[in-house]
């Protein structure tokens, strides 16, 4: 008996401070083969290749409640360097002005069309109907807070036009919030932990999620799987897996930039974080089913990757609750955890801290220079990040699960960061 | 005029200044505790007395050694098997594409029948500068096939 309970509390104790580690080293390898493989080659992402032909393009922006936002989104949309597009903006049953600044945007701007949502339905149905009224094979989405590069059009198209398996193509959201901590820990969060995993992903084959903010779609492909799902918390997760599962390709283009509003407040965040591991949750638990044909293999790196950051989200929290509980009884030997500060691994975690932050800076700086002066702000950031994980996953995996299938799922962002009006 | 990185901090909120810069003093103490024990090899490495305990109670530099030996063959052994399955997959499905050619764009007459929409109002929305849809409780639209607003303009072109 002793000798079992000891099994298990070593096990749990070195998975806790072994996973973030070893999965940190994975992505910092996969990262760095998909630059030498791929992105060093590339042009500056201010010189997109040229197109033979450049495709007609519908960029879709849904839009609720964004009167602050969306005439400075659209002036970004009409300053692209492509050749052919049109704007196709979706009002989502807003109650502030969106509607009103958006009528007087289309009546000035050809390019700028709009649809009223009568009642708000979510982003899901925004985008679908921006699908339904489109005239463009290819869709690029966004959201109605963001600033598209000028450039970015192109670099997503080329890879539709360079390969029919092609569905999707995701962008490099970049972050404009930087006013505070919070906000310049992102900007290192985005570089150093969600674009390594997007980078690794493709080395796995198949990425977890497009960034909802940014993505662009072959509307053939979209409209073979259904369009967005309504009842998904997040919707871009849910189509990224949908698209897979009818094995289509989904690219990342870091060279597709895109800047973006980010919550300022710990409140703000915790929301967006909750929602997106709910979301993340949700699909795991729809396409378990799906996956155990021998043709889906390609995405089981992704499903087990994502299925094992949740077990160890419980892991972790079971140490903390197993120390705090040997503080105050007595505990079978096996259980007792004796500190939940490594010594070695804790300094190793630490170093493999700064590497990551190194490395992905490094990669990005492609993109955006002067991002080392992030450095010291965030270099303990990797070790919040899977705090974070922990807290979400143990929260969000219950109301996932509690979710009745097909109930619609509206959202909004409440916080988008210090953002001054001029 | 908008500038596309916003760095005001004179904006922030009281909390926004002080509780997010407490948050970051504590991370930077538990980062300097998880480095204990190689402050503590420093420390012993010139001289300081006070940090052996560290070093020699708890193993000391040979724990740290075998440690690493360890990490170093775990990361390589990652290494290799993202490596094989990137050129598995590459082998696999680099030279054997089932989607050779470019996919047929969709038709506007699947999309009318998927939205359950009438195909001339679908294309007089494809042609429509401002539209207003109303769905019902399932999220169907109810107003498929009404007049469009026409005061507005029918989109000519807009390349």
């Amino acid at each position: 008996m002793l000798e079992w309970t000891t099994f298990i509390g070593n096990t749990l104790l070195n998975f806790a401070y072994y996973y973030p580690l070893f999965m940190a080293f994975l992505w910092m390898i996969g990262a760095t083969y998909y630059y030498f493989r791929w992105e060093r080659r590339q042009n500056q992402w201010d010189n997109p290749p040229r197109l033979e032909h450049a495709p007609p393009v519908s960029v879709i922006v849904p839009c609720y409640n964004e009167a602050g936002n969306i005439e400075e989104t659209c002036g970004a949309l009409l300053e692209l360097d492509y050749p052919d597009y049109e704007i196709i903006t979706v009002n989502d049953g807003s109650t502030d002005r969106t509607g009103v600044i958006l009528d007087a945007l289309a009546r000035e701007h050809d390019r700028i069309r709009v649809v009223h949502l009568a009642r708000n339905q979510g982003k899901a149905m925004a985008l679908r109907m921006g699908s339904m009224v489109s005239r463009s094979e290819f869709l690029v989405c966004i959201d109605g807070d963001a600033l598209l590069d000028r450039h970015a059009v192109t670099w997503m198209i080329q890879h539709f036009v360079r390969s029919p398996r092609v569905a999707a193509v995701t962008g490099n959201p970049r972050i404009r919030t930087r006013s505070t901590l919070l906000g310049k820990i992102q900007v290192g969060e985005f570089s150093a932990i969600l674009g390594l995993i997007k980078r690794a992903q493709r080395i796995y084959g198949r990425i977890f999620t497009m960034s909802g903010v940014v993505s662009a779609f072959r509307k053939s492909a979209v409209h073979r799987v259904g369009y967005w799902n309504l009842d998904m918390v997040t919707e871009d997760i849910d189509i990224s897996w949908k698209l897979q599962m009818d094995y289509w390709d989904i690219r990342y283009e870091p060279h597709a930039l895109c800047w973006i509003l980010m919550p300022e407040t710990l409140r703000g965040l915790w929301k967006q974080r909750l929602r997106w591991a709910q979301g993340g949750n949700e699909v795991l638990l729809r396409y378990a089913g799906n996956l155990r044909y021998w043709p889906r293999r390609r995405m089981w790196p992704v499903y087990i990757e994502y299925l094992t950051s949740i077990i160890w989200g419980y892991s972790m929290l079971t140490v903390i609750l197993l120390y705090m509980a040997g503080q105050m009884v007595m505990l079978p030997p096996g259980f007792r955890v004796e500190s939940i500060i490594p010594t070695w691994p804790g300094v190793v975690l630490g170093l493999a801290c700064l590497l990551q932050f190194a490395i992905s800076f490094a990669l990005d700086t492609r993109y955006e220079k002067c991002l080392f002066k992030y450095y010291f702000v965030m270099i303990w950031y990797p070790l919040a990040f899977w705090l974070i994980n922990m807290c979400t996953t143990v929260v969000a995996l219950p109301k996932a699960i509690a979710k009745k299938r097909g109930e619609r799922a509206r959202w909004k962002t409440d916080d988008r960061g210090i953002h001054p009006v001029y | 005029m908008p500038e596309t990185i916003i760095n005001r901090p004179d904006l922030q909120s009281f909390q926004q200044k002080y509780g997010q810069s407490l948050i970051t003093v504590l991370f930077w103490v538990l980062f300097f505790f998880f480095m204990r024990p190689l402050i503590g090899m420093v420390g012993w490495i010139f001289g300081i007395q006070l940090f052996t305990d560290i070093m020699i109670e708890r193993g000391g530099y040979h724990a740290l050694f075998d440690l690493l030996t360890w990490y170093a063959g775990i990361v390589v052994l990652i290494g290799l098997v993202l490596g094989s399955w990137s050129l598995y997959n590459l082998y696999r499905y680099g030279r054997n594409e089932k989607r050779k050619h470019h996919p047929q764009p969709v038709q506007a007459g699947e999309i009318s029948a998927f939205f359950h929409v009438d195909p001339n109002w679908l294309n007089e929305l494809q042609a429509s500068k401002k539209i207003t849809l109303e769905h019902d409780a399932h999220g169907r639209l109810i107003n498929s096939g009404e007049e469009l607003d026409e005061v507005w303009p029918r989109i000519s072109h807009y390349r």
